[in-house]
């Protein structure tokens, strides 16, 4: 491998940071049995995520290694039964978030911020299977009551519900990277990591 | 790391094969055929934890999807509150359609060394790019989870773990005294990972050897094909009544 591209020690950070992105995402996403976490773990999971992230985009210098972590998140929700839609979230938002990356440049945190917001934004693939694992649900009101009544309350429940998490998504993915930024300042540059 | 899983194991598959099932539960179970199918479906991680001889995952995975199953049928019947019943269809729908691959994705990590795996995915033609980064996260979600049990331990000594009263006096200083030294620990394991890797030849761009080889079996054949013939079966005669 040429100097240009992403080296051995750049493959090993994005293995590292994906892997503690997908620990996060798990154990804050275990809350989700309850089904009142859902709106509060979208808040929550860019939020405590921001740290080990802005970790990362510190060692990120290259383009691809986001891609990477993309792909790699695409492949490891897929097969934990997410569904092509994750695969459809995930993917892209990385993609995005690391060309904003490429584009903006990799020290500036104004850059960082949108590319993280974006980059949160994959995480929505995941509560995004339940809209349709709830079908059979919406067939149960359908025989219980009636058409009229499951159609009024599908029009305005799941279709809201998107942009509801989109901006709950930015909101968490904002404070998490002010957060992971006022915690790399406190701590991490001090001990010589970031 | 899996030895004692490795020899005690009664029925071996090829990592491939068992991704090429995960992979085809993971499709097929969001796909609305019948009832019937999807209980189908289910069955196939349960037939998988009893093949590898986890009989207490079998039941407790079989008791989950039961219930499941159950709610499905009852769910008419089920005359309780309006928001309850919701919940409990929710949440039937959620475990019938997504259990199983979850079911199949544990399976595939506790039945699979490491150096299988990875051989497996060369095999697989997967590129350096994809299979460095996957091979540092196999071995690293056993280590994240060792520091955090150890920093958990240090937390606990000094009275700031989540039942405790002095967690709550400060609970955003207490997290980021869980979170940081993680996080540290985290990164310094990192660099020491690609010093040890690079100096073992990661770089190199030549095919790397393994330490386990992987083949594709009798065993792996047959379950594939039992599998494919139930499915087909099942959703044949389905569909047909």
């Amino acid at each position: 491998m040429q100097k240009k591209g992403l080296t051995g020690k750049d493959l090993i950070n994005v293995g590292i940071y994906t892997a503690i992105y997908i620990a996060v995402v798990f154990v804050i996403g275990a809350t989700n049995a309850i089904p009142i976490m859902y709106p509060i773990s979208m808040v929550i999971i860019p939020l405590i995520a921001g740290i080990p992230m802005m970790l990362y985009y510190t060692k990120i210098e290259k383009f691809g290694m986001l891609t990477i972590t993309g792909a790699i998140l695409a492949i490891f929700f897929y097969l934990s039964g997410y569904t092509w839609i994750c695969v459809a979230f995930l993917f892209p938002t990385a993609l995005i978030a690391d060309i904003i990356l490429k584009v903006g440049g990799y020290k500036k945190f104004g850059v960082i911020m949108i590319s993280y917001m974006i980059y949160a934004l994959g995480m929505l693939g995941g509560p995004a299977p339940l809209w349709f694992a709830g079908e059979s649900y919406w067939d149960g009101i359908r025989e219980s009551m009636g058409e009229q009544y499951a159609e009024q309350l599908s029009s305005y429940m799941p279709s809201w519900m998107l942009w509801v998490g989109i901006i709950l998504v930015i909101i968490g993915a904002t404070l998490g990277a002010l957060l992971g930024r006022k915690m790399l300042k406190k701590h991490f540059v001090k001990a010589g990591i970031a | 790391m899996n030895e004692a899983v490795v020899k005690n194991r009664r029925l071996h598959l090829d990592p491939r094969t068992k991704i090429l099932i995960l992979a085809a539960v993971a499709t097929l179970e969001m796909i609305n055929v019948s009832i019937a199918f999807t209980i189908a479906i289910g069955i196939i991680p349960f037939v998988l934890y009893l093949a590898d001889g986890r009989i207490s995952g079998a039941l407790k995975y079989a008791f989950v999807f039961g219930l499941a199953v159950a709610a499905h049928f009852l769910r008419s019947d089920l005359q309780v509150n309006m928001v309850l019943n919701m919940v409990i269809v929710l949440l039937g729908g959620f475990v019938l359609k997504l259990f199983p691959a979850f079911a199949c994705g544990e399976y595939f990590l506790k039945s699979t060394s490491v150096s299988e795996a990875i051989s497996a995915f060369s095999a697989m033609k997967v590129g350096n790019k994809m299979l460095i980064p996957l091979s540092v996260m196999f071995r690293f979600f056993p280590t994240v989870n060792r520091e955090r049990a150890a920093i958990h331990d240090a937390a606990a000594m000094r009275g700031i773990t989540v039942g405790r009263k002095r967690f709550w006096k400060n609970p955003g200083q207490a997290f980021e005294y869980r979170v940081v030294p993680l996080m540290i620990s985290v990164a310094n394991i990192g660099n020491d990972l690609s010093a040890a890797a690079l100096s073992r030849g990661l770089d190199n761009p030549v095919r790397h050897t393994t330490f386990t080889d992987v083949k594709i079996g009798k065993t792996d054949i047959i379950a594939v094909f039992t599998i494919t013939l139930l499915l087909t079966i099942v959703a044949l005669i389905s569909t047909a009544l």
